[in-house]
């Protein structure tokens, strides 16, 4: 059962490597999601993307984002897929002027900032990453 | 097994913080004024027990699969196809460890199985094993944790992959303020290195998705072939981020389909197809039919974690509750309540560490709770 004398560790005790762990961060884009109060009005925004119910009761249109790189706004499906936002897409008009600018809010909805994302050439990045359903407890067993 | 007290080594903070053990004295963690023994007989079936139990699941994880359990477990509709999928093609597991109550008379009873995120590891795999080296060197350990995670690496990377075109990269992701789980994924890099890889860490929350090529990436836009998260399947699928596990080319380790072995919902699933089985305790669905008498149970949600939220009832009445960490939504099993042997006024459970498929060590946690939490003390142990 007992396998070796002395374990050995190769990065672990070094002070150079504990010393940091905070990266470089690249330049980020925003993402946005847009709430509704009802599904009428966001179906009327995202005409072909489904629009979900909330766990707070309001309806939401898919995320989407401004690519600088592109000068285009994308959105991203259920499925995670990124294509182009169409020019009849409600949120389309606040962008459609190939600015950065936030988009246009109707009173019927609420533009929210729901992580960052980035594009590269042709291909769009997501960034948001994991951590929303932590809270403040660890979760080791 | 017996609870023996010694003396701490003089130099224990040094030889514990020189091996990366940062955080060894938070709450008195790390606990060497006592150490338990065993004999060579009762570490035997504490692995014989962790390999059949492995063997248990894989036929209790078929079950879930043909039936189509996965709401049961609470496994989000959306993820069921991407579950299944992981499952049936086998996807490479790192590790995981299954929590005994053990007396050392008998067999260990099965308490739950930590197959996602189970941490302690550097302490299990290393630290004790330092400790055995200086305080007991003529004693053995039940220990080969290092060793077959250095292997497992191997497996991880080249199954199902061509020969010539294997990543040399693997990256780890831990959530951000957490010193501890930076230590445990370091470690796990640590050991990647070893079986020859290169490395590299990132946060869970710095983690991108790269729409073209289907493959996360890191906060420098490279490119995650094999991601080792040391976050719970359960909150990455319920969380926004989660939809990009549905669609992706990274590996992800632990794979899907642990996210069925890891809810307590498969502690009823096992005593449903082994009832009676020596190393379970009987337990239940909370709204099933439960049998006549059954009323001394430990009440655990689907997903708690740590001892969250875990209540014990004993002749009907609560005689223990751990932290409200809002656990529960997703329901609760209800397992019998066994009655933990104290050991100079600790209760011990032992933590068997399974590598792949193989049973590779142990580890053990003792509390004056009868309710283990992340506050409860590593003690080492060791067998003549």
């Amino acid at each position: 059962m007992k396998k070796s004398k002395t374990v050995p560790l190769l990065l672990l005790g070094s002070t150079a490597l504990l010393a940091s762990c905070t990266p470089d961060q690249p330049p980020i884009q925003e993402m946005r999601q847009d709430a509704y109060a009802s599904i009428e009005a966001c179906d009327r925004d995202w005409v072909d993307d489904v629009c979900e119910r909330s766990g707070s009761g309001h309806y939401l249109g898919p995320r989407y984002f401004y690519s600088h790189d592109n000068h285009t706004p994308y959105v991203i499906d259920r499925q995670g897929r990124t294509r182009p936002m169409p020019s009849h897409y409600g949120a389309y008009n606040g962008y459609g002027a190939g600015t950065a600018n936030a988009p246009a809010v109707s009173p019927a909805r609420t533009t929210m900032v729901t992580g960052n994302a980035s594009a590269h050439g042709s291909s769009a990045i997501s960034r948001g990453g994991f951590g929303s359903g932590r809270g403040s407890f660890s979760f080791g067993g | 097994m017996r609870r023996v007290k010694l003396d701490e080594r003089a130099n224990k903070a040094l030889r514990l913080e020189s091996r990366g053990l940062s955080f060894h004295a938070w709450d008195n963690y790390w606990k060497e004024t006592a150490a338990y023994e065993f004999t060579a007989l009762q570490v035997g079936r504490i692995e014989s027990a962790s390999n059949e139990l492995l063997h248990m699941l894989e036929e209790a994880g078929e079950y879930v699969v043909n039936n189509r359990l996965l709401g049961r477990l609470g496994i989000p509709p959306a993820f069921h196809d991407a579950v299944t999928a992981s499952w049936r093609n086998e996807e490479p597991t790192l590790y995981g460890r299954f929590d005994f109550a053990f007396d050392g008379e008998g067999w260990p009873k099965l308490l739950e199985y930590n197959a996602d995120t189970p941490t302690s590891l550097l302490e299990s795999a290393v630290s004790q094993w330092d400790w055995l080296e200086d305080v007991k060197p003529h004693a053995d350990q039940y220990n080969s944790l290092h060793d077959r995670l250095v292997a497992q690496w191997k497996t991880i990377v080249t199954k199902r992959r061509p020969a010539g075109r294997l990543p040399q990269r693997i990256h780890f992701a831990s959530v951000s303020d957490n010193e501890e789980d930076w230590i445990c994924v370091h470690y796990l890099m640590d050991t990647a290195v070893q079986a020859g890889f290169d490395v590299k860490h990132v946060f869970t929350e710095g983690l991108g998705f790269n729409h073209q090529t289907g493959y996360f990436v890191d906060e420098d836009d490279g490119q995650v072939d094999i991601l080792f998260k040391l976050y719970p399947l359960e909150w990455m699928m319920r969380e926004d981020f989660g939809v990009h596990l549905l669609n992706t080319h990274t590996q992800v380790v632990e794979p899907l389909w642990k996210a069925m072995l890891s809810t307590k919902a498969i502690l009823p699933i096992l005593w449903q197809l082994y009832p009676g089985h020596r190393l379970l305790l009987p337990a239940y669905f909370e709204h099933d039919t439960l049998p006549a008498g059954f009323n001394s149970y430990a009440r655990k949600p689907l997903f708690s974690r740590e001892g969250a939220n875990i209540a014990l009832i004993e002749d009907g009445k609560e005689i223990a509750r751990g932290q409200d960490q809002d656990y529960g939504a997703e329901g609760h099993v209800l397992q019998s309540l066994i009655t933990l042997k104290a050991h100079d006024g600790f209760f011990p459970v032992i933590g068997a560490w399974v590598v792949g498929d193989a049973a590779a060590g142990m580890c053990i946690r003792e509390d004056t709770s009868r309710i283990t939490t992340n506050m409860s003390h590593f003690v080492p142990h060791f067998f003549e």
